[in-house]
């Protein structure tokens, strides 16, 4: 009786330490990531990638693009006005970019005139290399003469051949249609204007508390907008928008799971048990296990994932187990008998659970870690307290005689009708499946299908990237150099192999910031091409039109000649309102290289793009993300196999070669059972099933232990077996339902390997129990 | 109340020598939705000892798009929608080149006064119309901040037709377009500039096309 009261008093020390720190840090708030990144290790070998990758990814995922989209263009352009002052009032942006003002016009203007003399588009200078300097003056004449000149005559007098405009013209060729008015970049397409506004978050796309207030703010927009009747339509683009939907929907089914599951195990406890205490004591089980977990993730890692939290709370399923264990026995046996009973079931149970579980921990990958971690500490403190706290306590039920009875009847039937030939019958689906998985046709790891996509969402942003062309954000050209010189140089080279690739179709177009911040060498090229230009009898012909004076055009010489030694500064660059536009492309130094990206829009054929040099590389998160997954899944696959090979080892320690035999043959099956479903149902065996699989390989040694040692044919095991298996199937028939096709596949991995489990430990549970009848008769 | 009080300005002002009109007689006397003539155009910039003189021919037909083509001294081609410019060179290539967002801007309102379509303007300017025997006079002065920073007043003179127009823009150049009638300009000799711009409409709508396709093959891997 000591001994069980300090038995008591330990547990509960353990679990107010441990409330103690869950308190603490719910108090200090906790971090649920939802970033799915954050559950990958990283996967460049080299740390330059990785840093232009984040630094790149980081900005690009704060960013947000709206459209205003209204038949009425001052309609639209009212709207657009009242969803730019929303969002600065919201909190939620730190800056909102919707035109360029009159000063940053001034700004960009300057910075090209001023530089015209070393900024030259390509098609410029295929004119000048084949010397046709009249196009130039024919330009400027052309501009002079036109009734809509206004005001041109003051630039042609210090610019003679319009070499800032046409520069300016070109660079910005990629707003194609988007025309200033009146502070607005309007966009006018099939009779509709849009207005383009883009904003930056001011923090985490994944800050829940950031997505709600947004969220609010937008809809709040919206309404306004239905209620004026003027009928504006928003569409929306960013990763806030994709994670707040994620989150939401997450949520939403984990409540749903939770709540469906519990809710069922209560009915069911309470069916069974004839009473209620049974049921608070199994809750109490699972919370324990559950906060454990958390807490210990919590305490490991800092923070704690989404998926983590929806893959543990499926630990319901296996931590309820041990429970259920200790009350099929059945109330006529005392307490610490019960539990002598099981014991030895329960802790065999739970040490295979913790190998299976501990293969999880030597992957490299800090999701699989916080789910190892979550799942090993859950279960053993919900084995502690099955085995430490529940038989000190009294607790009055009694197990239903006619489910008891019926558990029998089965029992007895099975017995009777099972046969060895049948078990062989069961093994052919391991072999074949083993046969075949390492023969399975390429298996799609694509890193989205953890995410869930939003239809509407998924049809705003087609809208807006039929109207803007918005490069990629996971898939770009990184591009280094020893020094601002090289690196620039560098990038030129990179602009002449994409141009090809724009001309063959494969890409539609890339931006560089060597278009206004061309290397030294090309300003210089530039600067002698405009020489050429200056000496040409283009001033002659602009002297003809009237346009100059003959003294007008000795100034314009001279003053051109007189700028040969200069060239364009960084700074100034950098400060200029397209620089500043364009920084995000300018990573600066890295590891001690300069480095800067090339964006790409529209890729038709992802495999034709490669690396162009060693200084010159493709960055592909998404696939390289996804090959890692699919590297990781036959990694985990193999950690299970080597997992199910130890625990093989551990039963020969108690049981004879052919129980053992018997027992690892149930995990087997099961999960057998469940990648030949999957593959019959066309479901994609992800490494997210796979981590199913070590679910499916802890229950299935569970339920091979249970009846294993079972040593009466009295139905207690059975039934809890069942209890078991039925909550655990119920609460993950729930997850087939999700809208996340990762999670769905999991549920219905989930729903086949369990039920096989259920089916085949009953088969070699008759077959054991047969054996030791025949045994018990022989003797 | 607009017209009310355009009237009173008017009879207050023209009650000597000239008759107030309405703007909509005007308008409806002019509008039409085809014109074919020849034009001389001056233009007397401050900056420049002697005025730029151009001449060349103005279309508008069916196609809602109106042509502005000079002849002399350098061959020129633009062809102007509303909210759209495009622009040829001598040799017809095709000329991209944003002047600035203040062309687009005057474009629109050249093209309402070119196709007689006045109405239309008086949101942007204040218009007085005044009626002689010889014909109408409308003087056009912007009510908005934009075009009142380039333009002071905008004179156009018509009797049957459209005869002239004179812009006065705010720095002192003053350019004066007249139009002469013509029947020998049919739509035969703007028709390539028509029809580039119908292929170009057809070229963005393939591109539109193929993007989908690349689309549809991204999804379905």
């Amino acid at each position: 009786m000591i001994k069980s009261k300090s038995r008591v008093l330990l547990w509960i020390s353990a679990l107010a330490a441990i409330l103690l720190f869950a308190g603490l840090s719910v108090h200090n708030g906790v971090a649920v990531e939802s970033n799915i990144l954050k559950l990958l290790p990283n996967t460049e070998q080299d740390k330059f990638s990785e840093k232009a990758f984040q630094q790149f990814t980081e900005r690009n995922m704060s960013r947000m693009v709206f459209l205003v989209a209204n038949r009425d263009k001052q309609a639209a352009k009212e709207s657009a006005g009242e969803l730019i002052t929303a969002l600065k009032e919201s909190g939620t942006v730190s800056a909102v970019d919707y035109h360029l003002s009159a000063s940053e016009k001034m700004q960009s203007g300057k910075y090209g005139f001023d530089n015209r003399y070393w900024l030259l588009s390509e098609k410029d200078e295929a004119l000048l290399k084949s010397e046709q300097f009249e196009n130039f003056s024919d330009t400027v004449i052309q501009q002079i003469y036109s009734p809509l000149s206004a005001g041109l005559i003051d630039l042609v007098s210090r610019d003679p051949f319009l070499l800032s405009i046409r520069f300016a013209s070109s660079a910005s060729n990629n707003l194609q249609d988007m025309l200033p008015d009146e502070d607005f970049w309007v966009i006018n397409k099939e009779g509709i204007y849009y207005v383009v506004i883009s904003a930056q978050l001011n923090a985490s796309a994944f800050s829940a508390e950031l997505q709600q207030s947004l969220n609010h703010t937008l809809s709040r927009v919206e309404s306004g907008w239905c209620q004026s009747e003027r009928d504006s339509c928003l569409y929306r683009s960013g990763t806030v928008f994709y994670a707040g939907k994620a989150q939401e929907t997450a949520r939403d089914e984990i409540s749903t799971i939770g709540t469906g599951s519990i809710l069922l195990i209560i009915a069911l406890v309470i069916f069974a048990f004839c009473s209620i205490k049974p049921l608070f004591f199994i809750l109490l089980t699972i919370a324990v296990g559950i906060v454990t977990g958390f807490v210990s993730v919590l305490y490991l890692f800092e923070s704690i994932h989404l998926l983590t939290i929806v893959f543990g709370a499926s630990l319901i399923g296996v931590a309820v187990d041990y429970a259920f264990h200790y009350f099929a026995v059945g109330s006529k046996v005392a307490g610490p008998e019960r539990i002598r009973k099981i014991f030895p079931a329960i802790t065999l149970g739970l040490i295979s659970s913790v190998i299976g579980y501990l293969s999880l921990l030597t992957a490299p990958f800090p999701g699989f870690r916080q789910m190892g971690v979550f799942c090993i500490f859950g279960l053993i403190a919900a084995y502690l307290t099955v085995v430490l706290l529940l038989p000190a306590l009294k607790i009055k039920y009694n197990v239903r005689s006619s489910l008891l009875c019926y558990c029998k009847k089965t029992l007895n039937y099975i017995e009777q009708k099972v046969s060895l030939k049948l078990f062989i019958l069961l093994l052919i689906i391991p072999v074949f499946c083993l046969t075949r998985y390492y023969h399975l046709p390429e298996q799609s790891d694509d890193i989205r299908q953890f995410q869930n996509v939003d239809i509407e969402l998924k049809t705003q942003q087609k809208v807006i990237e039929s109207i803007l062309e918005l490069p990629v954000a996971n898939q770009f050209y990184l591009v280094k150099g020893k020094d601002i010189e090289s690196l620039l140089t560098n990038i030129d080279k990179a602009g002449i192999e994409l141009g090809k690739l724009v001309e063959k179709n494969i890409i539609e177009g890339y931006t560089t910031i060597s278009d206004w911040f061309p290397a030294k060498r090309r300003q210089a090229r530039s600067y002698q091409l405009y020489e050429k230009l200056y000496q040409s009898t283009g001033f002659e012909r602009l002297i003809e039109a009237g346009i100059l004076s003959q003294p007008q055009a000795e100034e314009l010489k001279q003053q051109f000649f007189q700028n040969k030694n200069s060239s364009i500064n960084i700074d100034s660059w950098l400060n200029m309102p397209i620089g500043k536009a364009q920084s995000h492309l300018w990573l600066g130094q890295i590891e001690g290289f300069y480095a800067a990206i090339i964006p790409v829009t529209g890729i038709s054929k992802l495999e034709k793009l490669q690396d162009i040099s060693s200084m010159i590389t493709f960055v592909d998160k998404v696939a390289k993300v996804s090959d890692l997954l699919s590297i990781y899944k036959s990694k985990a696959f193999n950690l299970l196999l080597l997992a199910i090979g130890l625990i093989f080892v551990l039963l020969l320690f108690r049981y004879k070669g052919v129980n053992a035999c018997f027992i690892i043959s149930v995990p087997l099956i099961a999960i057998a059972s469940a990648i030949a479903g999957t593959a019959l149902l066309d479901i994609n065996l992800s490494l997210f099933n796979t981590l199913a699989l070590f679910l499916i390989a802890g229950i299935g040694i569970d339920y091979g232990l249970f009846f294993a040692e079972s040593n009466e044919s009295e139905g207690n095991t059975l039934l809890a077996v069942m209890l078991s298996a039925t909550t655990t199937l119920l609460s993950f028939g729930l997850l087939s339902f999700s809208q996340t096709p990762a999670i769905t596949a999991f549920g219905v991995t989930m729903l086949i390997g369990i039920s096989m489990s259920l089916l085949t430990s009953l088969i070699i549970g008759a077959l054991i129990a047969q054996s030791r009848k025949s045994k018990n008769e022989n003797r | 109340m607009n017209r009310v009080n355009l009237c009173l300005i008017l009879v207050l002002l023209f009650s000597f020598n000239s008759t107030a009109c309405e703007l909509r007689d005007i308008n409806e006397k002019v509008k039409s939705n085809h014109l074919a003539a020849e034009f001389k155009q001056s233009k007397v910039i401050k900056a420049l000892s002697r005025p730029l003189l151009s001449k060349g021919y103005i279309w508008f037909g069916e196609t809602e798009q109106l042509i502005w083509q000079v002849i002399s001294p350098l061959k020129s081609t633009m062809v102007i929608q509303p909210g759209k410019i495009k622009q040829f060179d001598k040799n017809d290539n095709p000329l991209k080149l944003h002047v600035n967002s203040m062309a687009t801007d005057l474009s629109n309102v050249f093209f309402k006064l070119l196709v007689g379509d006045f109405s239309s303007l008086s949101d942007t300017f204040k218009i007085a119309a005044e009626c002689q025997k010889a014909g109408w006079k409308l003087k056009l002065n912007p009510r908005t901040p934009q075009l009142s920073r380039i333009i002071n007043q905008i004179e156009v003179i018509g009797n049957e037709k459209l005869e002239a127009i004179m812009i006065e823009e705010k720095r002192g150049d003053h350019t004066t377009i007249e139009l002469f009638n013509s029947t020998q300009i049919t739509e035969d000799n703007f028709k390539r500039y028509l029809k580039d711009s119908q292929k170009e409409r057809r070229k963005d709508s393939r591109k539109d096309s193929q993007k989908k396709d690349n689309e549809i093959q991204r999804d379905k891997k």
